[in-house]
């Protein structure tokens, strides 16, 4: 027999027995859920794929409720919103820990230096470069020029002294660039894009050298006239010829002359030019360089509106921001105490133990051994944390629901057992647990073993391992389904 | 309530889940029983094995081929072990938290097979309707809701105890003459029904019949069976707490709305009674208070708002107040001060008492109390014979 309902008004009909919440995948409907693993039992804990039923006006996790005759499923009014973001914004007033670290979320380029920091340490440097050409646009001057607000953020200095980000990441530029030769690094930016958009720009400013590293990182072909030399700024040459040498690495086209205009309507999809410039084109954009002689922090500011002018362009031929700072979710755990500060210091001394034991440790630099000072305070769980992003997309207040007492950072670690991984380290913050028990259900599989579970109920449920046994030992064999199913960073592998 | 049935009346229960298994075809049954009730557990345990030494309990029982095995099932006290799936969880030796219904027990509960999960009170009527036949106890009560109900009165009242009405009589005739009004000539403020989830009334509504439907009407429900009757000295944002602390304790930890809410629900009243409360706290609470009741699966985060939101629905001026700082009925410690009126005889009966030494006295000189050092223990209040301490509103804060 055909089960049929209704879901948003669409009609559907099936004769399986599935849940209201696959029934509205199949219709191309996403109902976002933290605490759903397709392949477990439902949890029916994180209420967060709440929907209403309008023949009897209940509300019923879709997660777990089998759809029936008859039903009339609204999933998108304005009382489900609220109802979900309410249930995210409760999950978040008990949500201890900072999406990202001090570092990044100070940082007026928002360059995410953790990540740096990996890419540096584990001799990535494309990768690194790429991130510091995609966050800083000019990466010389704007870190040799930039006040290192993040090191003002460390939080390494409540231990000893605060990591000293600038001078690491300028040393391994200098290092890195200048030895390697320029058309190695990033040569293959465009190479898996098919259709490349030609941009110009017509001005010769640094605004427009910014403009077109930051177009070029992100995939765009980049043509601007040669850089006038008499607009480099002063104390900035050298750096800035570096920049320079790193744009035309990127592919980006220095023009003798400006082309007719015939070429640039046949030649480009979009023209970015100052206000005397004459052309006609369906896409034009405006920039403003500066005249005069310019300072250092109008230069830095200019830089980052370059950036925001990317971030335009980008949403305009791809529908999407690829800076998405203004609608982001961050959560900051703000001020730790010294108790704290120590649990973070303990945790990275065991993650770089682990590493240290396995690596060749006698060839250690300075860069190194002071990226090792970095109490990776920053969230590990950042990139696939459906948290995060769920709040974002609903617009959840971080504090709407403030906790009367604020709450004390924990954390555990463990090393994972030799014939799962010698070199990682597991972690499981408490504070940025859900409580949905998918890791409890999943470690069930672990025959003989007791697995996860958890103790106390009401709002002092916790998870935790059975016996007090260690964290590995619960985890067992199933550490890395848990910690791709934890649906926030509460477990993760380093 | 219950408990009382199982204590007083064990042959009862027993006899009614014996017709019920006839009935559904049932042969296997638990008493789910919290370990607390030792008294309970006892009566039960000595009835079963009445029951099995008779012959009318186990396999074939009297030769009518019909067999039916009961035993006890000893709960670690969860209030939320009584809603049914919790319960059946409980039973199978799982974490005791409900789960999402459909299915139903009815379809599959304990270990999957189709169970029928009902409370003391019904399974104890059952052997009466049985004898006396269905339309006789249909004739008690009122037009929807049928037989006799029975109650814990209890609070600011006279006569307290269990008392067993029929259906639809009203609930000022219960608090009145049943319960025998107020203690001490004070005046009924409003009674709680329903338990520590359930909703408050107004005095001055209790004309209502006392059934199903217009308890819900009102923003309670019938719950437990319990009626807890609060006097004019009660302040309801400070019970409101009180009950709302229970269910806080008592959620299993399960949803969000539930495990989180009922905490932040709790702080915003909690800083009500401390005398912080923010403007906006009324609606804060209110709006929590829904999505609570429409976000939780089940009956306790359902539930756990009613007292909050139906004591703002009847009283929302004593929330009022506590936004500006102060408690009319002078129940919230931070928002009175003790001092001693023109009244004091200069007897130092209250210096002699007080804990904290807070009271400075010279005998037939009036009294003064050190606000700094009084605790509110309101010992003095107590002795006084001339009732010359009283409590005015605390100095407001910066």
């Amino acid at each position: 027999m055909k089960i049929q309902l209704k879901i948003n008004n669409i009609q559907f009909e099936s004769e399986e027995e599935i849940t209201v919440l696959e029934a509205a995948a199949r219709l191309g409907m996403r109902i976002p859920a933290l605490c759903y693993l397709k392949s477990l039992e439902p949890c029916t804990s994180c209420t967060v794929c709440i929907v209403k039923d309008k023949t009897d006006n209940r509300f019923f996790p879709s997660c777990a409720t089998i759809i029936c005759n008859g039903m009339d499923i609204d999933s998108e009014s304005i009382e489900v919103m609220e109802l979900r973001k309410t249930s995210l914004e409760l999950l978040l007033s008990e949500h201890l820990g900072d999406c990202s670290g001090p570092c990044e979320a100070s940082c007026r380029f928002d360059l995410n230096v953790p990540k740096v920091f990996d890419a540096i340490k584990n001799d990535a440097t494309q990768t690194a470069i790429s991130l510091l050409q995609r966050d800083l646009g000019l990466p010389f001057l704007v870190n040799s020029w930039c006040l290192a607000t993040c090191e003002n953020a460390c939080r390494r200095k409540r231990v000893d002294r605060a990591v000293k980000i600038q001078k690491t990441i300028g040393e391994f530029l200098l290092n890195k660039i200048a030895t390697s030769k320029n058309s190695e690094i990033n040569s293959n930016i465009h190479a898996d894009k098919k259709e490349v958009i030609r941009i110009l720009i017509t001005e010769p400013g640094i605004k427009s050298l910014a403009l077109a590293s930051f177009l070029a990182v992100n995939g765009f072909s980049v043509a601007l006239p040669a850089f006038d030399k008499d607009r480099l700024p002063e104390n900035g040459e050298d750096t800035l010829l570096m920049d320079i040498e790193l744009l035309i690495s990127s592919n980006v086209v220095f023009l003798e002359k400006l082309p007719t205009a015939s070429e640039i309507k046949s030649d480009f999809e979009a023209v970015i030019a100052g206000r005397e410039f004459d052309t006609m084109h369906d896409n034009l954009f405006l920039i403003k360089e500066a005249k005069q002689p310019e300072t250092k922090k109008s230069i830095l500011q200019g830089i980052k509106q370059a950036k925001d002018l990317c971030n335009i362009l980008y949403k305009h031929f791809h529908n999407k921001s690829v800076y998405d700072y203004s609608d982001r979710f961050v959560s900051m755990s703000g001020y730790l105490d010294n108790g704290e500060i120590d649990l973070y210091l303990k945790t990275s001394e065991a993650r770089n133990m682990r590493e240290k034991s396995n690596a060749c440790a006698d060839a250690e630099s300075d860069a190194i051994s002071e990226i090792a000072r970095c109490l990776q305070c920053n969230c590990h769980g950042f990139e696939d944390c459906r948290l995060r992003q769920y709040a974002a997309e609903y617009g959840a207040e971080r504090s709407k629901f403030k906790k009367a007492v604020k709450q004390k950072y924990s954390i555990k670690t463990d090393s994972l057992p030799a014939d799962i991984s010698t070199s990682q380290v597991v972690t499981y913050e408490p504070g940025k647990c859900i409580r949905c028990g998918i890791c409890v259900k999943i470690t069930r599989k672990n025959s003989g073993q007791t697995g996860l579970c958890f103790i106390n109920r009401g709002i002092q449920t916790q998870i935790d391992v059975p016996f007090g046994q260690s964290l590995s030992k619960g985890l067992g064999s199933c550490v890395h389904e848990c910690v791709q199913g934890c649906p926030s960073g509460a477990l993760e592998i380093e | 309530m219950d408990r009382m049935l199982l204590e007083s009346y064990p042959f009862r229960i027993l006899e009614g889940m014996l017709i019920v298994a006839i009935a559904a075809g049932i042969e296997q049954g638990f008493l789910y029983i919290r370990d607390e009730y030792r008294e309970a557990l006892d009566r039960i345990n000595q009835a079963l094995a009445v029951f099995y030494e008779k012959g009318l309990l186990g396999k074939n029982i009297s030769g009518s081929g019909f067999s039916l095995e009961l035993s006890i099932v000893r709960g670690a006290g969860a209030y939320v072990c009584g809603e049914e799936t919790a319960l059946i969880a409980s039973i199978e030796g799982k974490r005791g938290t409900p789960s999402l219904k459909p299915p139903y027990p009815s379809e599959s509960g304990y270990k999957n097979l189709p169970t029928l999960v009902n409370n003391v009170e019904t399974f104890s009527l059952v052997p009466w309707i049985i004898n006396n036949g269905g339309e006789k106890f249909s004739n008690i009560g009122s037009k929807t809701s049928r037989g006799t109900k029975t109650f814990a009165l209890a609070g600011k009242i006279k006569n307290q105890g269990l008392i067993e009405i029929p259906m639809g009589t009203p609930l000022k005739q219960i608090i009145d003459d049943i319960g025998g009004g107020c203690d001490n000539g004070k005046k009924a403020k409003a009674v709680q029904t329903g338990g520590p989830s359930g909703g408050c009334i107004p005095y001055h509504m209790t004309d209502i019949p006392v059934d199903y439907e217009a308890l819900i009407s009102s923003g309670s429900f019938m719950g437990s069976g319990g009626l807890i009757v609060l006097d004019e000295t009660d302040c309801m944002v400070d019970i409101a707490k009180y009950f709302l602390q229970f269910t806080r304790d008592e959620s299993c930890g399960k949803c969000t709305f539930c495990r989180v809410g009922t905490v932040r629900m709790l702080e915003i009243l909690e800083r009500l009674v401390e005398g912080e409360g923010k403007s906006g706290d009324i609606e804060r609470l209110e709006n929590l208070g829904k999505m609570i009741k429409q976000g939780s699966m089940c009956g306790l985060g359902k539930a756990a708002p009613n007292p909050v939101l139906s004591s703002i629905r009847h009283f929302r001026n004593e929330y009022i107040d506590h936004i500006n700082g102060t408690c009319t009925t002078k129940k919230c410690k931070a928002l009175f001060v003790l001092q001693i009126s023109d009244d004091c005889n200069g007897c130092t009966m209250c210096a002699r008492v007080c804990p904290c030494d807070a009271i400075s006295s010279t005998a037939y000189e009036k009294h003064t109390i050190d606000v700094d050092l009084c605790v509110k223990c309101e010992s003095c209040i107590n002795v006084c014979q001339e009732n010359a301490v009283i409590k005015i509103d605390a100095p407001k804060k910066k």
